[in-house]
């Protein structure tokens, strides 16, 4: 009976190896201080960061291959490049893949199936209205946001769309790359096409360039911050500091914003809380500010081509002015333009004056050109 | 039978005969028309030999041609179909927004975004070609297109917008 056994588990073993192969493609660790600057130049890759604790950034870079031959993993191997270099207190992480090789995707639709599912979701997402959101909800869909507008679309009618003759005849690489550094490290990056998670909040500043790129971050804490992005996503549950310009960013979720400066362009932005002492400048995009804090001082936004939408004005403790040309305000089931878009001169659209008795939580100044303002209650 | 060879040359008249005098230019004339005789074999020889290779040279280039050209997959097709559809999408909404769209510096940053996306979308291309079937890069080709179409489609809703006509000038207070 045993040698029959010992047969069947050295089969099933065979069966196993050949299904999934999994290959370690980086797996180093260095030693670090206050003063190391951590600079890294990624091109088609995706990457979680964790914290550690023992002054160390540990390095965990594997892929699982399923189905493939080794042929075939040898081949797909070449197109990863990874690179780690010490120069003095500078450590670089270089990484070059192909597309193929690069981001995760979870790959449950045919082509069939995410064509009509594509369609489907624009027609959702033209048609939906923009209700309000608390700070904590808006928190919520940061945390548990799969993707971008469509992927979360998708993932939420994954048994309408998902295709199973498909799915099972899909190879399957699973990549994972964790880095886990001291919450102390200043960081440089240049990214490209890539996917960037930080599972902790980031205290020290961050340099951060990037195309077409999703990025996921707790808390973003330093004033001296600075992010430029074009295309992909942000969600961030704080910003508490810096300069952020994003174009093409769609969508740009942040749970709460305070002490920064973000210039826009045709990207989506919703806020959950708006904090002390921001501003904004923006050209063609869509931007949700759903609550303001309590003690929130000053918020200014200038817009050409925006469209606000702003929850709540009537009962909010606030005071605003709003001036414009070209402008339209949609309020109360009414919709007026405001100033003539030839002479160019901004006028007073809108005023909200400081209720009686009340100290007001802080001001608001929006000037808007060419622009659309919703107030919903 | 030994002979004497002096007698030999004796009996022999033709040694007598005179050579006419335009020999020399007859046999320089033969000479030279033998020559051209052997040129123009020459030339239609090599004519013929390169005529062979062209007809060689093209057959060869017309087989490779006709197989390397791999049939496209199913996957390929339907994505060429969406792309072409996508296309005439663009195309037919950056039509009606430039219609309504007075203002030529917004016009000019949408042609700047769209030539930025057009850029974008050859890089995905190249790629596309290297691995046709990678579903990875299919979905941000169809990103690509999609986010051109929602861009333009959200301007010209934003134009036609503001264009209504109910227009105030007095201050709102609330």
């Amino acid at each position: 009976m045993k040698p029959y056994i010992y047969s069947i588990l050295f089969f099933l073993s065979i069966q196993i190896s050949v299904a999934q192969t999994k290959e370690v493609i980086l797996k180093k660790s260095y030693k670090v201080d206050e003063n190391t600057i951590f600079e890294l130049d990624l091109d088609n890759v995706a990457i979680v960061f964790e914290e550690s604790f023992d002054d160390k950034i540990h390095f965990n870079y594997y892929m699982e291959f399923i189905n493939y031959s080794d042929r075939k993993i040898k081949d797909l191997l070449g197109e990863v490049n990874v690179k780690v270099d010490r120069n003095n207190n500078n450590l670089k992480l270089g990484v070059k893949n192909s597309m193929l090789i690069g981001v995760n995707r979870k790959t449950l639709f045919s082509m069939d199936s995410l064509k009509s599912a594509i369609k489907e979701s624009m027609i959702f997402y033209r048609n939906r209205k923009f209700l309000y959101k608390s700070k904590d909800s808006l928190l919520k869909q940061i945390r548990t946001s799969v993707g971008n507008d469509l992927q979360d679309y998708l993932f939420k009618n994954k048994k309408k769309y998902e295709n199973e003759e498909f799915i099972k005849n899909q190879k399957k690489i699973k990549k994972t790359f964790i880095i886990k550094l001291p919450n102390y490290i200043r960081m440089n990056f240049k990214v490209l096409h890539s996917d960037i998670t930080f599972n902790y909040d980031i205290k020290e500043r961050v340099i951060f360039n990037s195309f077409r790129t999703r990025l996921k971050f707790k808390k973003l804490i330093s004033r001296e911050n600075k992010f430029q992005l074009i295309n992909g996503f942000l969600y961030t549950e704080e910003i508490a500091g810096g300069f952020y310009k994003l174009k093409g960013v769609h969508p740009f979720r942040v749970g709460s914003i305070s002490n920064s400066i973000i210039d826009l362009e045709t990207s989506k932005m919703e806020v959950g809380e708006i904090k002390k002492n921001t501003s904004i400048k923006d050209f063609s995009s869509k931007v949700l500010f759903y609550n303001f804090n309590e003690d929130f001082k000053n918020f200014s936004f200038e817009g050409d081509y925006s469209k606000i939408y702003l929850y709540k004005v009537k009962k909010a403790n606030y005071t605003m002015d709003v001036f414009g040309y070209n402008t339209v305000l949609k309020m109360d089931n009414n919709t007026t333009t405001f100033g003539d878009s030839k002479d160019k001169k901004l006028t007073k659209i809108l005023q909200k004056k400081q209720k009686e008795h009340i100290k007001p939580s802080g001001n608001v100044a929006i000037e808007l050109k060419n622009g659309i303002i919703n107030l919903i209650d | 039978m030994e002979h004497d060879i002096r007698d030999l040359f004796r009996e022999n008249n033709d040694a007598n005969i005179e050579i006419p005098k335009n020999h020399r230019a007859e046999f320089l004339d033969k000479l030279k028309y033998q020559h051209k005789k052997q040129n123009g074999f020459q030339r239609k020889s090599m004519f013929k030999i390169a005529a062979s290779i062209a007809i060689i040279l093209v057959c060869s280039v017309y087989y490779f041609y006709v197989n390397n050209q791999v049939e496209k997959t199913p996957l390929q097709i339907q994505v060429a179909a969406i792309e072409k559809e996508y296309l005439i999408n663009i195309d037919k909404e950056w039509e009606q927004f430039i219609e309504v769209a007075e203002d030529s510096v917004l016009v000019n940053k949408y042609k700047i975004k769209m030539h930025d996306f057009d850029k974008d979308y050859q890089k995905i291309t190249k790629e596309l070609q290297k691995s046709p079937n990678n579903i990875y890069m299919l979905e941000a080709l169809i990103n690509n297109l999609q986010r051109r179409l929602e861009l333009i489609k959200n301007i010209k809703e934003h134009i036609k917008e503001l264009n209504q006509k109910n227009t105030s000038n007095e201050t709102i207070y609330l």
